[in-house]
């Protein structure tokens, strides 16, 4: 295993207090594998992506487990230490590709100041890299656009330019953080083939960060369902999204649009997750789920292995397996 | 029927930057002062036929004349050449105390804002405490514990004027701290330093720009209250102040003396401060109107 986070636990300190933010999260990613983490906002996608590259805000407290990467414990490391690895192995793609860029510096700019940075060239080569790595990410005419300020690239141009960016070194391991959120469909479509193609091409390891399933069904092999700071879902990809056993992950599902006839109405999940202050005792989604138990109210869920590939945390769960099978 | 698409030309960004500069009479009066005394100070020696310390006893505290425009003073220097030669003095003092002060104070008001902390708040006390003080009495005391020089004056000048900058540029980096480029840039690998000399400060150095010309004006007045208290340049250095400050003991009998180089001095400010204020206009995204 590659990356490997253990029972991860994160807490934002406040003047209210103590929020918990994350709760006994455990994943692991492969080598060459791209794994999608789903959930709605606030249901600490992002901070586990950002407490791998130990860039959370100063607020946050890691107050449980472990992120093993190729050996290395990662909440170890100094801050130098982890500086080092900071996109020489894990690079990271954001959501907003308006702001991710500096608009007071050319692109190719950019790109050369981070692929010498990395790569140890010298300023000529750094350039012809840049052009390459431009290239890469399927834009035309590379030399012109290296000589551009991001005001001047769309957004879907300067996605590429922050996929170029991250990819430059290259890293093993890439974090997407919502790369196609803020894009359009078209886009979208574009932009994740050609995280795929770099990945098989480079070997690298992605983590998807999405609330879009659709994008996971498309790309990931493994996918993470996460809800109030627990993973309460994972598996494979094909596995989770066409016999997913969990309600929450069941809920999503229910609520595409896909394969629905015209005037079926959508389902929806009704209710709103909990106030992160307040934490339920029992299940974190006790208050929104439709098959809940006394039980679910009072006990945390345990893991259960539906088989090899998929694993749930939730009480009913058999119950719903079969329930599911019936229908 | 033939169509013809309406073009819509949008004049270049420059254009609109100079028509709106030219739109401000006053700034446009600055900036053409600035440029003559500019000129004044490039070209002194070809503007005059005199040295300015070159004595004449046999013509001391002469009127204006044509051979000496503003008069003579006490030992027979010829009042214009001393005035336009301390034009080189006042610009180039002000501009070189200013700019260096500006970029220090930027330097360390993005440091302090970058990282914040105790670090941030230690600095930022520290600039409080000489924000404390009133400008002028705090460039006093300095110069007179350093003792009375024309270098003592400038570094005195860079100490009081320091904690604009830092507070300028802090406060600027604060926003631009929050910005993705920057947390982005930390992904990419790249170190504090870096990221604040070459994401945070481009960022924030326009107000800063804006503020070194507003301060130009205010600049040059305080070399030159330096210079009149006796505690910046030494006579026989043609500085203004240093000037008024022999000169005002004649001002009864001989007004020239005095008025010539007290009038440079307020065009100077005055002009720097007309600039400095058309330029926020210009440059300030948030003054469009």
């Amino acid at each position: 295993m590659f990356l490997q986070i253990k029972n991860l636990s994160v807490t934002f300190n406040s003047i209210y207090g103590k929020t918990d933010v994350l709760e006994d999260v455990s994943l692991h990613v492969n080598k060459g594998e791209i794994i999608g983490i789903v959930g709605e906002s606030g249901s600490g996608k992002s901070v586990t992506a950002l407490s791998i590259l130990g860039l959370l805000d100063r607020n946050a407290e890691i107050t449980n487990g472990e992120i093993i990467y190729k050996d290395k414990n990662l909440l170890q490391l100094s801050e130098k230490e982890i500086q080092l690895l900071r996109g020489k192995e894990i690079g990271m793609i954001f959501q907003e590709p308006m702001t991710a860029l500096n608009p007071t510096m050319k692109i190719g700019k950019q790109i050369a100041n981070v692929i010498q940075k990395h790569q140890k060239v010298n300023k000529k080569e750094a350039d012809r890299l840049t052009i390459a790595a431009l290239k890469d990410v399927k834009i035309n005419d590379p030399e012109e656009v290296a000589k551009k300020y991001p005001f001047q690239l769309s957004g879907g141009m300067r996605q590429r330019v922050v996929i170029a960016l991250a990819m430059s070194a290259p890293p093993e391991l890439v974090i997407a953080d919502e790369p196609t959120t803020a894009l359009d469909v078209t886009i979208q479509a574009e932009i994740l083939k050609l995280m795929q193609e770099l990945c098989e091409k480079k070997g690298t390891s992605i983590i998807l960060i999405t609330h879009d399933l659709g994008v996971v069904a498309n790309i990931c092999d493994r996918v993470y369902v996460m809800y109030g700071g627990k993973i309460v879902e994972e598996g494979n990809t094909k596995q989770v999204l066409m016999k997913s056993s969990h309600p929450y992950t069941r809920g999503l599902i229910e609520s595409l649009p896909e394969g629905k006839s015209q005037d079926e109405a959508l389902k929806v999940l009704h209710g709103e997750s909990f106030n992160p202050r307040n934490r339920p005792q029992g299940c974190v989604f006790y208050s929104r789920c439709p098959i809940r138990t006394e039980k679910c109210l009072h006990e945390q869920p345990t893991i259960v292995e539906v088989n090899q590939d998929h694993k749930i945390s939730c009480w009913e769960a058999e119950v719903y397996v079969d329930h599911q099978e019936l229908v | 029927m033939e169509t013809k698409a309406i073009e819509l030309k949008q004049p270049a960004e420059w254009k609109i930057k100079w028509y709106r500069f030219r739109k401000n009479p006053l700034t446009l009066i600055g900036g053409f002062v600035l440029i003559l005394f500019i000129i004044m100070a490039a070209f002194a020696p070809l503007l005059t036929p005199y040295e300015p310390d070159s004595i004449d006893m046999s013509n001391r505290l002469a009127s204006p004349s044509a051979a000496h425009w503003f008069g003579t003073d006490e030992v027979g220097r010829d009042i214009f050449t001393r005035v336009i030669y301390g034009a080189r003095l006042s610009l180039g003092m002000g501009i070189s105390v200013v700019v260096v002060t500006g970029l220090i104070g930027t330097i360390i008001g993005a440091t302090a804002g970058y990282f914040g902390g105790k670090f941030g708040q230690i600095i930022m006390r520290i600039m409080d405490v000489i924000l404390a003080f009133p400008t002028l009495v705090l460039a006093m005391a300095l110069t007179a514990a350093l003792g009375p020089s024309l270098f003592n004056a400038m570094l005195a000048i860079a100490i009081v004027k320091i904690p604009v900058f830092v507070r300028l540029a802090r406060s600027e980096t604060l926003v631009v701290r929050e910005r993705l480029y920057v947390k982005a840039a930390k992904t990419f690998g790249l170190s504090d330093i870096w990221i604040i000399f070459r994401h945070v400060i481009p960022n924030v150095i326009t107000p800063v720009i804006i503020q070194i010309t507003i301060d130009l004006g205010d600049v040059i007045l305080l070399i030159a209250t330096l210079g009149f208290l006796g505690l910046g340049a030494q006579p026989p250095t043609p500085e203004w102040g240093a000037m008024i400050h022999t000169g005002w003991e004649y001002f009864l009998n001989q007004w020239w003396y005095a008025t010539f180089p007290g009038l440079f001095i307020f065009l100077a400010s005055v002009s720097f401060n007309l600039l400095g204020d058309g330029l926020r206009d210009l440059l300030d995204p948030k003054s469009l109107k």
